[in-house]
């Protein structure tokens, strides 16, 4: 079974992961994945690919470098992973630049409505939602990866508050999710346990790079793509209803 | 003999001025009482308003803008959502009474009794109901954001040099508990029209002079340093509340609001008028500048008011030469739509007076003649026209831009079926 993984800097440790696995031995039998990074996610809020006949062009020209099209042509896969739709540091770092905050959560700043957020947040994912419905009706399956949620180290912490970012993490997070799961896109969740008591992730699954403040490291990356296996199973051995919530 | 008009210029008199030119080539609409430069501009009134708001941000002038859209909101959805329309999320202020009250309500003198109403399973601002597509999902959070908005339109009032004020309309509708005025008539987008409660009231030449000295004298107490640059929207109504005909009520409207401009200027040396309202509406433009159903304003009609406008307030950076108010490019074909069909003009010489330029005329109706256009008979008057040959800078200028945000249009979707 052929598995794409496509996205923005998460790929990354999933990437590291997956190399970790081959290196000792657990990688799981009879997936053979491609992890492909576009770029950083900071323009995936933009018009960043278009429709093409069979597949996507990429056309963000920093993207394109890594992957002129979605799904490439060899090997054709049979699952798309979409490491995308639920980042919610983009918009987080917008908001909380722009100094507003939103109304019932904790902070301080002029006050923003929740349907203004919501809206915000699905205009942020639309492009990304749209790629992957594309990709969904030329018949690939199509599922999300959901990608960590706030280390405490995060840079905007600090000058912003721990409670003021945990409650805007997973307000947007929420939303996310919300309008993945209406769009039928499975997701791929976090392992039980991985966030502690405060509401951060657990140290230990930060980057192997001390200055990286919110990205996880190899092991959890493995982690993410051994969580896949089921519903990947699930789909190779179902291919009729290989479009259905995993 | 000697008498006052000797001495009149040719912009005095109407044959010399309006009645021997083309639209493009009439000229000397507007001469500042004060200039902008180095001031900061706000602008808030009826939504024509956002059409100048719009254009001075353009520009280049010091715009006040005290409630500026969160990074990460597509521009494309600013005003759905009320930015970018006015110099704070007030929404479009039609009345004189809704401009007194707003600034009564951002500095905590009036507290209406009426604050939320109901629409959708959420609540709406009776103030600015439809600053958000969406309801509020709570009385407590529609007054976070309102407490938030006030203060934001005081700092408005306190740091503003020039308040630009589009006066709008006088249908204002009340409350009978204490006088708070909405935009839009309960009912319409959010609450339940009560005639208990509500009760419209159409406002008087008196009424709407005595709301705007009120406004002068308090906002002056907080701000002595403010001018006002007021301007007379040339949108009809959309729809009247009263028994008469709409455009009836409409120059009722326009005149009363004119009258009182025309007074506040007479009488405040920090009131400046600007006649946009007289450029579009008035016969020397012939119906051209507005758009199919004559009621809102062409692209072409803001382009030339504002080329006008400019003319006299330089924009930043833009050098000290004036600019010629001339037709605007973007106005290629200025033509009546309803005005006599015109013959082709005949100029009447002159080596001073450029030649006019073509205008397209609508084709006469097959099997009528069109309407011959006077051929002037009197000398071209000695001095320059009033428009010149050269062309303004129109830079600043979206010839294409059509987007602001009108509340009122969704009265279009009131009133009994039609007949027949």
């Amino acid at each position: 079974m052929q598995v794409l993984i496509v996205g923005d800097s998460h790929t990354g440790a999933l990437k590291r992961g997956h190399d970790l696995m081959v290196q000792d031995g657990t990688a799981p039998d009879g997936i053979t994945w491609r992890i492909q990074p576009l770029g950083p996610g900071k323009r995936m809020n933009t018009p960043f690919w278009k429709k093409a006949g069979d597949h996507a062009v990429i056309t963000d020209p920093q993207y394109g470098k890594m992957m002129p099209k979605l799904p490439p042509d060899d090997p054709r896969p049979d699952a798309i992973g979409l490491s995308m739709p639920m980042w919610n540091g983009r918009i987080m770092r917008m908001i909380l630049q722009s100094g507003y905050v939103v109304h019932g959560l904790p902070g301080q700043g002029h006050v923003m409505s929740r349907a203004l957020l919501r809206h915000m947040v699905l205009s942020d994912m639309k492009y990304i939602m749209a790629l992957g419905a594309y990709l969904g009706e030329l018949g690939y399956p199509v599922f999300a990866i959901e990608p960590p949620t706030l280390f405490r180290h995060w840079s905007y912490v600090r000058p912003f508050g721990a409670e003021t970012c945990l409650a805007l993490q997973a307000e947007v997070r929420a939303i996310q999710r919300a309008c993945v799961d209406e769009a039928g896109m499975p997701v791929i969740e976090l392992p039980e346990g991985c966030i502690l008591e405060d509401g951060f992730m657990d140290p230990q699954h930060r980057s192997e790079d001390p200055t990286d403040t919110h990205h996880v490291n190899a092991e959890f990356g493995a982690l993410m793509l051994k969580r896949a296996v089921p519903y990947l199973r699930r789909i190779a051995t179902a291919p009729a209803s290989r479009n259905a919530v995993g | 003999m000697s008498h006052p008009y000797n001495d009149q210029p040719d912009s005095a008199f109407w044959r010399r001025a309006i009645g021997d030119r083309m639209p493009h080539e009439i000229g000397d609409w507007y001469t500042k009482r004060f200039s902008l430069d180095g001031k900061r501009i706000a602008t808030a009134g009826s939504c024509f308003a956002q059409h100048l708001g719009r254009q001075l941000r353009n520009a280049g002038f010091d715009y006040v803008d005290c409630e500026l859209p969160p990074t990460g909101l597509p521009e494309s959805d600013y005003l759905d959502w009320g930015y970018k329309m006015y110099s704070a999320r007030y929404g479009n202020v039609y009345t004189s009474r809704q401009l007194v009250q707003l600034l009564d309500r951002a500095t905590g003198i009036f507290d209406p009794v009426e604050d939320y109403w109901e629409r959708d399973g959420g609540v709406v601002d009776p103030f600015r109901p439809t600053i958000e597509p969406e309801p509020f999902g709570s009385v407590e959070e529609l007054r976070a954001l309102r407490e938030d908005h006030l203060a934001a339109t005081a700092e408005v009032f306190r740091t503003a040099d020039v308040l630009v004020f589009t006066m709008g309309l006088t249908e204002a509708w009340l409350s009978k508990k204490d006088g708070a005025c909405f935009p839009l008539c309960p009912g319409t987008a959010g609450g339940t029209y009560d005639p208990d409660r509500h009760f419209l009231q159409n406002l008087g030449s008196a009424d709407v002079r005595a709301d705007m000295e009120a406004f002068l004298a308090k906002v002056r107490r907080i701000n002595p340093r403010l001018e006002i640059l007021l301007t007379v929207s040339p949108v009809s109504m959309m729809a009247t509340a009263t028994p008469q005909q709409v455009s009836v009520a409409t120059v009722y409207t326009k005149s009363v609001l004119r009258a009182v401009a025309g007074e506040l200027y007479a009488a405040h040396d920090h009131i400046d008028y600007f006649p946009s309202y007289d450029m579009v509406v008035g016969p020397a433009a012939r119906g051209a500048f507005f758009k199919e159903g004559m009621r809102e304003v062409a692209p072409e009609g803001v382009a030339y008011v504002m080329s006008h406008f400019l003319s006299e307030h330089r924009p930043p950076g833009a050098g000290e030469a004036p600019a010629a108010p001339v037709r605007p490019e973007a106005a290629p074909d200025i033509a009546p739509r309803m005005a006599p069909r015109q013959a082709p003009h005949q100029p009447s010489g002159g080596a001073d007076r450029p030649t006019p330029a073509p205008t397209t005329a609508p084709a006469a109706p097959q099997g009528q003649k069109p309407a011959a256009r006077p051929v002037p008979s009197r000398p071209a008057p000695a001095r320059p026209a009033p428009a010149r040959s050269a062309p303004v800078d129109l830079s600043g200028i979206d010839p294409d831009e059509d987007d602001i945000k009108c509340d009122e249009e969704l009265l279009n979707t009131f009133g009994k079926p039609g007949k027949g």
